[in-house]
Parts: C-alpha cells; structure tokens; sequence
C-alpha cells in the first residue's frame, strides 16, 4: 500500500465540491488500505497579483519524505495544487483558474486589459501548461473541464467522474412545497436568477438554499433582491447543514434548482437524481448538461429568471412530470456506477502512477 | 520578399454570415492568402476549413513561437465583437472600422480600462504605472478607447473617416501622427455580372427594406407610406421586408397593423439574404436614421444590382451622389415625401440603373478593396508596425517587471528572495 498525499485548496471559511471531493477521496483510499492525508494551502483570489506567490509556493513544497516516509504518490486537485512537484503526481482535476481561460473578458473575471493584467495571465497559462504536463497521469473531474483544458492547452486527459459524495445513503421521499438550491453563494452559482424568478411563482412554493456566501457582499445583494420582490416569506436561507439534513432536503423537494454558468460538474446534480428529483438548470450550464437532459430527467430552460419561474410552475402544476423526471434522473444513477462502485474506476486512474514504472501512461505531453 | 504574417481576428469567415466581418473575411482572405500568411483568430474552438485558426487567447503563444508583423481587426457595434474590442488593447494593430460609435462600453472587464494611461506611458515609458485602485471613466459612444489603441486606423465609413480626421484625431493624443484610411467593404465579384433587364413583375412594384420593427429602421414610416400612396399609385405595390428572427413577433403585429397592405416578411439579417431580396425587386429602401450601426454591404448591393435606392437625407449616407440615389428628409415630412416618391416611382417603367451599378463597381469591387487593403498592410508594416511592436513589447516587459514586483511585495523580501524567485525562475517568470 502507499504513502499518498491529496493535494487540496482551501478557501477559509467557505466550503464546496472541492472540499466534499478532497474528503471523500481521502476516505476512499484509506479504505482500500492506503496511508493518506491531505495538504492543503489557503487560496485567496485577491489581489490576483498574488496568484504568482501561491502557485510558486506550492512549488517550493517539499513533498517528498514526512516523518521518514517517503511519499508515493501526490494527486493534485484545483489550481494551484498541481503546481507541486512530486516524481509521482496524478492529477483530478477539478478546474483551472477559469479567469484566465472560459471566463476571461466575462462578468466573471476580474482580468481587464492593463499590461499588468495580460502578462500575469500568459505567465500563469505557461506555468499551467508546463506543470500540468508533469503529470504521469491527467484526469478531469467532467466531459466540460476535460474539454477546457484540451481547447485551452492542448493537454488531453479522462474524464473520471466523482461518485455521489454519500454513496447510497440518498433516499426517496415525498414532493413536498419546496424548490431546494445547494452551492456556494456567489455570482456564478446565479442562485439570484432563481430568486428573481420567485414572483412568477405560486406563493405556496418556497425556494430552500443551502449554503454559505463565499463572495463579499453577496448575502445583502440576495438580501435586496428578496426584499425588491416581497419574497420574505418564500425565501429561506439554510446556511451549512449537515449530512442528514441535506439528504431530508433533497429527499422532499419539488425539483432542485441548479443552473450556474458552465459548471465544471455539479455533485448537485447527481445527489438530486439520486433521491429521485428533477433538475430545474439551464441551458449555458456546462457540466450539469452531461447529466441532465431536458424533460427525461430535468427541465432545461433559457438562462432567465422568468424562464425558470415558470419551469417551477409547470412542475407544481404536473406532479407526475415532476415524478416521472426524477425516477429517470434516480434510474440513470444506478445505472451510471456513480454510487460506490464509481470509486474503483477513479482510483484506478488516479493510481496508476504507482504501477508504471517509465511513467508512460497518459503522460502530460498533450498526446 | 517574405510575405507579411497577419494575425487576422475576426468571426469565422462566412459568406452567409449576418456579421459583416464575417462575410468580410469570407470573401478577402482566398485573395488576401495568395500574397499573405493568414492565422485565424476567433472567440470559438471551431476551425476555418483551410487556415491555421485558433483561439483568441492563443494568440501570444502563437505570436511568440512565430512572430507575426501585423495584428488585423475588425471592429463592429456587436457582443460577436467583443473578443476583438478586448483583445487591441492587448496586442495593438490595423483596425478596421466597420463601426467607429459603439452602443456598449463593451465587456466588462474593459469597463474600467486604463487605455489612456497605458497609451501615455506608451508615448512616455518613464511615467508612473497607474494605481489599480484608480477609476478610469468610460467614454461613449465614439470609440475613444479602441480609436486610440489602433495603430493604424481603417474606416469603411468615408463619413466616419472624415469625421475622424477633421475632429476626433486630435482629442485622442496617440493618433495625432498616425496615418488613417477609408477601405470600403467589398462586394462579391457575382453581383457584377450580367443582369436581366427585368427585375421583377411590371404590374406590381416592390420595395425592399431590412431591420426590426424599431424606431430607428423607419419601417413603420415606411408602411404609413404606402398607407398615404394608396389610391394613388399607377400600380400595386408590395414590400418585401427582411426581419430579424428575433423580431418576427413584433414583425407580425406590425403587418397584422397594416394588413391592407401587400407586405411579406422573410427572416433573416445576412447580405446574402438581402442579395436575394433585391434581386427580385425595383426599389431597395436603406431609411435607417441613428448614428449606431453600419449600413454596409446591403445600399452597396443594391447600388450593385442597377435597383433604384432611396435612402435617408442623413449624414451616413452623405456618401451616396444625389443624381443616383432618393434621399428623404428625416422628421415631419418623412411619410409624404416617401408616398410622393412612391407614387412617381409607381408610373414608372423601371429599368437597371446603370449609373448605379458603375458607382458600385469602381467602389466595392472586390479586387479593388484587396488591393487597397494590401497596401495598407505594406506600409504599415513597413512605415509603422514594426516601431510600434519594438515599443509595446518594451510596454508588456515593464508591465511584467511590474507585476513581479507588486508580487514580491505582497511577502517577507527574504522569503520571496530564497523561497520564491527560484521557482519563478524555472517557471520562467522572471524578466531576463
């Protein structure tokens, strides 16, 4: 068995897939017998001139012995962990830094076109490029950050999708008066455009969010809107809650609310089909797409808050769409291997490094 | 001689395409490539059938493992041209101007663009860097930014050209010595040819007009026209009218308003739609009255096709001779003037109107504008760009000086020194 190190990337006081991802694949590999732990560096995304530092300081990690153990093994996850260096080094790659890729010269990113701004860009795509082609082994969390990175940088890799975080604890219950949303807040996740959509629809139905603000000013920028639309008494805030909770959640809602922009994968996605419940997204948002499906498992509509009102409406008003969606979406589940037994295929990958001793598979050489 | 390696940013080249960059492109660069090394740039990971094409932001990598002497644009006042109104203020070059007053302030990343400090320090490399924190107000609608990055300024507009050289040269400081020229849009070399003398039915007489049912597109005018005129014209008339998809509800209300009237509406925006149009009608209608938007190609392929053309008494159209095209006074007396013309062009036997089609011919012929459009990359390239690009590189070498030194300071000096630097080093960040 080996000595593994995870490499994670940590926004304080936030949480999210990457954060879900790291711990279950932690938890994975210690149960197949193997010596784990995580090393994880805080990120901050401002100034952006710092990204220089963060990405070279986990560059300058020594990752190669703790405690008279030598390690195997590193499987980097999110920018910047890949830029560690390891003679082993597997990568799962949950996504760039997206500003300087799909999202440059969007809302989205912060990159503007001060000489400043365009020389950090290059510098930080040649570094991705030259560190991710270190890898022995590449690998991408979807169809959608596999295909960035190949139109990006050239760099072909897997797709190996991450299994549903809680295994086979997802449970069917009842389609009760609630529209559920689960994310992060902030600006991409666009849980505002579901909120801006609440006025079109029945006052009986409530919108349940889950999650934390990652994003300063977010809460009172959702705060106002839900004041603007006299939404008080539909719009609940959960903030974190815990595993059983969310199951309960997921278990009875009406439909679950999931439509950021291009998504890199959206575990929400899955952990709705998995307690039998449609997907309400929409159309530009990536790597929900490679599950959802319109009016087979989820109703996929324009990116517009009336747009998705009034996908609300239609499954408050045809029950049996709503259930029929979701025993789709739960079937395509346990058909697909994203239970449990998608693990074997992940770490599969993953470890293949281990076994290959001219580091030849899936080498990072864009090939 | 080697021939010039042009960066060509555009939409992808598309002969049917409603961007008219596109169609642009489409119809230039199986000439341009005979003398030139053409790279595509585009916003999509779609590629052009025959040249190398890849995505905007490749650009640099591809700039640096092959140089190029020119980066080529075409600006438009549209999102497809987004990636373009971002990307000269990245990599300076020949700008052609389809488009010299934009409606947007463009991506929002480039809301806030210190254009005019980094054009100053451009001109004056010892001044200071500006503060992140600093504000930079956006001037609309005249493409002040995007007029001042260019290092060589092309119009397809004459008007926009002259307005250009007479009063906006010299509000934007960089421009004061850069040369500038009028390249009109080029036409297809098919629309030359041969045509039949009759055009379409001699019992009905059809108008063409394009655009959505908005204020500025005068189509409603139009129909209060015809509205006025009948009873009084010599013989039917009936309008064929090019609506955007996007339009066609409002397209529907408006005809179900004029219902007596022969309208009938075909969807699209493309100048090969509008060639298919006119071709089957007398009277082509270019009325469209706002200072947003070009014209070109469509009066061009109607002038092309010998039609008769009214257009609006505007200064968009000052261009257009009035002993070849109708002009009607925009305001009050709009609607009767056009029932009047109307009217008169109803008693009429209308033939091709050759002198029209002379006028297209020795403006918009296709061989005619590569020529131009070459010589503008030669003298550039020649006279301008290659000063140019020594200084903007010198620009992007401090920029990166800069920026390594805004990152050191955000650490312990010693810790970046033995900690970091060697990273960046073998990352290859550091400026040597």
């Amino acid at each position: 068995m080996a000595n593994i190190l995870v490499l994670g990337v940590k926004v304080p006081f936030t949480g999210g897939g990457q954060e879900v991802l790291v711990g279950t694949l932690q938890k994975q590999l210690k149960e197949r017998g193997h010596n784990v732990d995580v090393v994880e560096l805080p990120l901050t995304v401002f100034p952006k001139e710092s990204f220089l530092n963060q990405c070279a300081m986990w560059r300058s990690l020594d990752l190669s012995a703790f405690g008279g153990q030598d390690v195997d093994l590193v499987i980097a996850t999110k920018f910047p962990s890949y830029f560690a260096k390891h003679h082993k080094k597997s990568l799962w790659l949950v996504h760039q830094h997206r500003t300087i890729y799909d999202l440059f010269g969007s809302r989205f990113s912060d990159f503007s076109d001060d000489p400043r701004d365009e020389a950090l860009r290059q510098m930080l795509v040649e570094g991705d490029e030259k560190v991710i082609r270190e890898c022995q082994y590449i690998s991408g969390i979807s169809k959608n950050v596999i295909t960035r990175l190949e139109n990006y940088l050239g760099i072909q890799g897997e797709v190996l999708y991450p299994p549903l975080p809680q295994g086979d604890r997802y449970k069917r219950g009842n389609f009760e008066d609630y529209i559920l949303s689960v994310g992060r807040l902030c600006t991409i996740k666009r849980v505002d455009m579901m909120i801006k959509g609440m006025p079109v629809v029945h006052k009986h139905v409530k919108l349940k969010i889950v999650g934390r603000p990652d994003e300063p000013k977010i809460m009172e920028y959702l705060q106002n809107e839900i004041k603007r639309h006299h939404l008080e008494d539909q719009v609940e805030f959960l903030g974190r809650v815990e595993d059983d909770d969310l199951i309960d959640l997921y278990a009875n809602a009406l439909a679950v609310y999931y439509a950021p922009h291009d998504e890199d994968y959206g575990y929400v996605t899955l952990e709705a089909f998995a307690s039998g419940k449609p997907i309400i997204t929409a159309t530009d948002s990536g790597g929900v797409l490679e599950f959802a499906k319109h009016e087979v498992n989820s109703l996929v509509v324009e990116p517009e808050s009336h747009a998705l009102g009034h996908a609300v409406n239609r499954l408050v008003k045809e029950r049996e769409l709503a259930e029929k969606l979701g025993a789709d979406g739960r079937a395509f589940i346990e058909s697909s291997g994203l239970h449990n037994a998608g693990w074997d295929k992940v770490l599969d990958g993953l470890l293949s490094p281990l076994s290959e001793k001219d580091d030849t598979r899936l080498r990072g050489n864009g090939s | 001689m080697k021939p010039l390696r042009i960066a060509w940013f555009s939409p992808l080249p598309d002969e049917r395409s409603s961007i008219t960059s596109s169609y642009v492109s489409a119809l230039l660069l199986p000439e341009i490539e005979k003398e030139c090394e053409i790279t595509l740039f585009t916003n999509t990971f779609l590629k052009h059938p025959k040249l190398p094409t890849y995505h905007y932001l490749k650009a640099f990598r591809v700039h640096k493992d092959t140089p190029f002497d020119l980066f080529f644009y075409q600006l438009e006042d549209k999102p497809s041209h987004d990636f373009i109104r971002f990307h000269l203020g990245l990599m300076p070059g020949v700008v052609w101007f389809h488009d010299a007053l934009l409606s947007t302030a463009g991506p929002i990343p480039i809301l806030n663009s210190p254009w005019s400090d980094i054009v100053e320090k451009y001109h004056t490399p010892s001044c200071d860097w500006p503060s992140r924190k600093k504000v930079h107000t956006y001037r609309g609608p005249l493409a002040y930014r995007e007029l001042g990055l260019a290092a060589v300024p092309v119009f397809s507009s004459e008007v926009a050209h002259g307005e250009y050289r007479r009063n906006i040269k010299e509000k934007i400081a960089s421009a004061s010595d850069t040369a500038s020229y009028f390249v009109p849009v080029p036409l297809k070399d098919e629309l030359f040819e041969d045509l039949p003398e009759q055009k379409s039915d001699s019992s009905t007489l059809s108008l063409a007009i394009a655009g959505a049912p908005f204020v500025e597109n005068r189509i409603e005018k139009t129909l209060r026209a015809m509205e006025q005129a009948r009873g009084k014209v010599a013989r039917s008339v009936k309008l064929k009218w090019l609506v955007p998809e996007k339009a066609r509800q409002e397209a529907a209300k408006l005809v179900e308003k004029y219902s007596e009237l022969d309208i009938e509406c075909l969807y699209g925006e493309s100048p090969s739609q509008w060639e298919e149009i006119i071709r089957t009608c007398d009277v082509a209608l270019h009325l469209s009255f706002t200072v947003f938007g070009h014209r070109e190609p469509f009066p061009g392929i109607s002038l092309a096709l010998g039609r008769e053309v009214v257009v609006t008494d505007f200064g968009v159209h000052d261009y257009l001779p009035e002993n070849l095209v109708m002009k009607v006074r925009p305001g009050e007396s709009e609607v009767g003037e056009l029932a009047l013309l109307i009217q008169k062009l109803s008693e009429r036997s209308l033939s091709l109107n050759e002198n029209n089609r002379a006028f297209a011919f020795e403006r918009y012929q296709k061989k005619v504008v590569v020529h131009n459009l070459l010589s503008v990359f030669e003298r550039s390239s020649q006279q301008v760009l290659p000063a140019h690009y020594d200084r903007w590189g010198k620009l992007l070498s401090t920029a990166k000086q800069n920026l390594l030194t805004e990152s050191q300071s955000l650490v312990q000096s010693a810790y970046f020194e033995h900690a970091l630097s060697p990273i960046f080093d073998e990352l290859g960040w550091l400026e040597r």
